[in-house]
């Protein structure tokens, strides 16, 4: 088995806040309820959840930007809450965003400032930005100021600047939240090609099928607390015999969608709605006999598109998780 | 570590003098104040003009750069999202800090030359006879001294989401608790004692100790010592705070939180 870089042990960590001017009442938000898992040399490991299931919470421990309530994390063999400015030099994290960036500096300078930050030796600084910038295809805008990017070029930088310093490990926080199709691929090319370079990758993201794409391993975190952790394959064998029908409909309405759901074997509905029309998918075990249930619920003129597909990643999300995914 | 200050001494004067109203803040603000401290000192003899116009709009313009640029860069810094970068950065977050205090200085320093030129060659103030030594020496230990107090501020405004209300309230207060415009002896003596504990009120008056005729090291030896413990109990203090806030942040969580 390969060796471990990240064990995190039952963590646990609570915000709490104040609210009111004079009256003051404290609140306490349970971002971690005792999380565990570890994390392999040379992985892509995803954090996978809803929004506000403890995802970036976990990243900022792990980062040493926060410090857990309880349990206890390793890094490389080392503590990050005591030995935090040991841990620093071999690893670094990108935010999803346009934020984190110098707009005012160049692309050069941005990785300039954050080489000296990371105590890069001088003489390797130049080769070594002009080789990032290279990677992440930014070599001919070097010396342009960084305002002037698109939100694409935006986060292409940032993943130069996380890799600076070279660090054994990267965390990414929803790095290709916002990204057109085809700067999300780029993104996650690049990360493929670090990956085989033999950098260890922990990454958070709401997108399945990036997910899915890329990841070893993943976890599924929902409300502070872990569900599962396994490979993708292993996952969507959790719904073996299960099939999706997907159906395009021009005209459905949220009644609708809840006798959907009521229908005898259906055993989750999602529906995701665009400008045109609304995708609407079933999970059933038994679609042959679900499919003419929908057709005497829907007017047949209405549906543009109708399709039984194996199940993906992210109806195992819904199925484990709930709810809506992305 | 070294290299890491400089270079952020770099960015930070780069970064501040992009913005208009900084730009403002160093030419022409230097030039208001200057102004106005004529205004009020016009008829007087030079010495007292060198030492309540000439370094009293000085300090003003240095304090002016100090506290609008250590304040809202942090903000700015929050903004941006790269305050959480600079924290968990593997070089010490005190040698960033340090670093934007001597590039908000350098330029303050700038600032306090064009409100002296300005003055030099359009009120024809002069310049009475100085032991350069003497003044330049104490010139140094007045930066360090404030850059030790601004390192305390920064601290403050690291912590905190209301760092542009907490620039605003400190600003002209301490023009005048201080004393860079009027001697601190006109001021309530219940305001005294805070004026004493703060090492500006001690720079200045090692300056104008400095630049007096005759001025000799026994004249500057009360506001020298008297800056020097405070410097030494801000180290102290400011070693102790700091590590507090380093832990602080890393227990709420809210660095990037603006």
């Amino acid at each position: 088995m390969s060796e471990t870089v990240i064990t995190v042990s039952n963590v646990k960590r609570v915000y709490k806040t104040e609210v009111g001017m004079f009256k003051k009442t404290k609140k306490e938000v349970e971002a971690l309820k005792g999380i565990s898992f570890s994390i392999h040399k040379g992985e892509i490991f995803g954090l996978l959840g809803p929004n506000g299931a403890g995802k970036t919470t976990m990243i900022k421990l792990l980062t040493t930007m926060l410090i857990p309530d309880s349990g206890t994390i390793s890094i490389l063999g080392m503590d990050p809450v005591t030995q935090h400015m040991k841990v620093r030099p071999h690893i670094n994290f990108i935010l999803g965003g346009e934020r984190n960036l110098y707009w005012r500096l160049s692309a050069y300078d941005n990785l300039a400032y954050f080489a000296d930050l990371y105590k890069v030796p001088r003489q390797e600084q130049k080769n070594r930005i002009l080789e990032l910038l290279e990677l992440v295809g930014l070599a001919d805008v070097a010396h342009q100021r960084v305002e002037t990017f698109s939100k694409g070029m935006k986060q292409r930088l940032q993943i130069a600047r996380g890799l600076i310093n070279r660090p054994y490990i990267l965390f990414l926080d929803e790095p290709s939240i916002g990204l057109d199709p085809v700067s999300a691929r780029k993104l996650r090319d690049i990360l493929l090609k670090l990956n085989e370079q033999g950098t260890t990758i922990l990454l958070t993201t709401h997108y399945m099928y990036e997910a899915d794409e890329l990841c070893d391993r993943i976890a599924f975190i929902d409300k502070g607390e872990l569900i599962t952790v396994d490979t993708p394959e292993n996952m969507k064998r959790q719904t073996a015999g299960v099939s999706i029908i997907e159906c395009k409909l021009t005209d459905v309405s949220a009644s609708m969608i809840e006798e959907l759901s009521r229908l005898p074997h259906v055993r989750h509905v999602k529906h995701e709605q665009d400008e045109i029309m609304t995708t609407v998918r079933l999970q059933t075990e038994m679609p042959q006999a679900v499919i003419p249930e929908i057709y005497k619920l829907v007017d047949e003129m209405s549906i543009s598109d109708l399709a039984i597909m194996q199940p993906t990643l992210e109806d195992v999300y819904v199925q484990l998780v709930g709810g809506d995914a992305q | 570590m070294m290299r890491a200050l400089l270079h952020t001494v770099k960015v930070q004067m780069g970064l501040s003098i992009a913005r208009p109203m900084f730009k403002f803040i160093i030419i022409v603000n230097p030039l208001f104040l200057a102004t106005l401290a004529f205004f009020i000192y016009g008829s007087s003899s030079p010495e007292r003009l060198f030492h309540y116009v000439v370094l009293g709009s000085g300090f003003m313009a240095l304090w002016s750069s100090i506290v609008y640029s250590s304040a809202s860069d942090v903000q700015r810094e929050r903004f941006y999202g790269t305050l959480e970068l600079l924290f968990v950065a593997p070089v010490s977050f005190a040698a960033i800090l340090i670093g934007k205090i001597i590039g908000n200085m350098v330029w303050g320093l700038i600032s306090m030359g064009i409100a002296f030129l300005y003055l030099a060659l359009l009120f024809r103030i002069e310049v009475p006879a100085m032991q350069p030594l003497l003044f330049f020496g104490s010139l140094v230990f007045v930066l360090i001294a404030i850059s030790v107090f601004s390192f305390f501020l920064s601290l403050a405004f690291t912590l905190s989401r209301q760092t542009n209300a907490l620039m605003n309230f400190i600003e002209y207060p301490i023009y005048l608790v201080c004393g860079f415009l009027f001697p601190i002896s006109i001021l309530p003596d219940w305001v005294k004692p805070i004026s004493y504990l703060l090492p500006p009120t001690w720079a200045i008056e090692l300056l104008r100790k400095a630049t007096e005729a005759n001025a000799t090291f026994s004249g500057v030896a009360m506001p020298l010592t008297a800056l020097l413990a405070l410097v030494l109990i801000y180290i102290v203090f400011g070693y102790f705070c700091y590590r507090a806030v380093e832990n602080k942040a890393r227990i709420n969580g809210k660095l990037g939180v603006y």
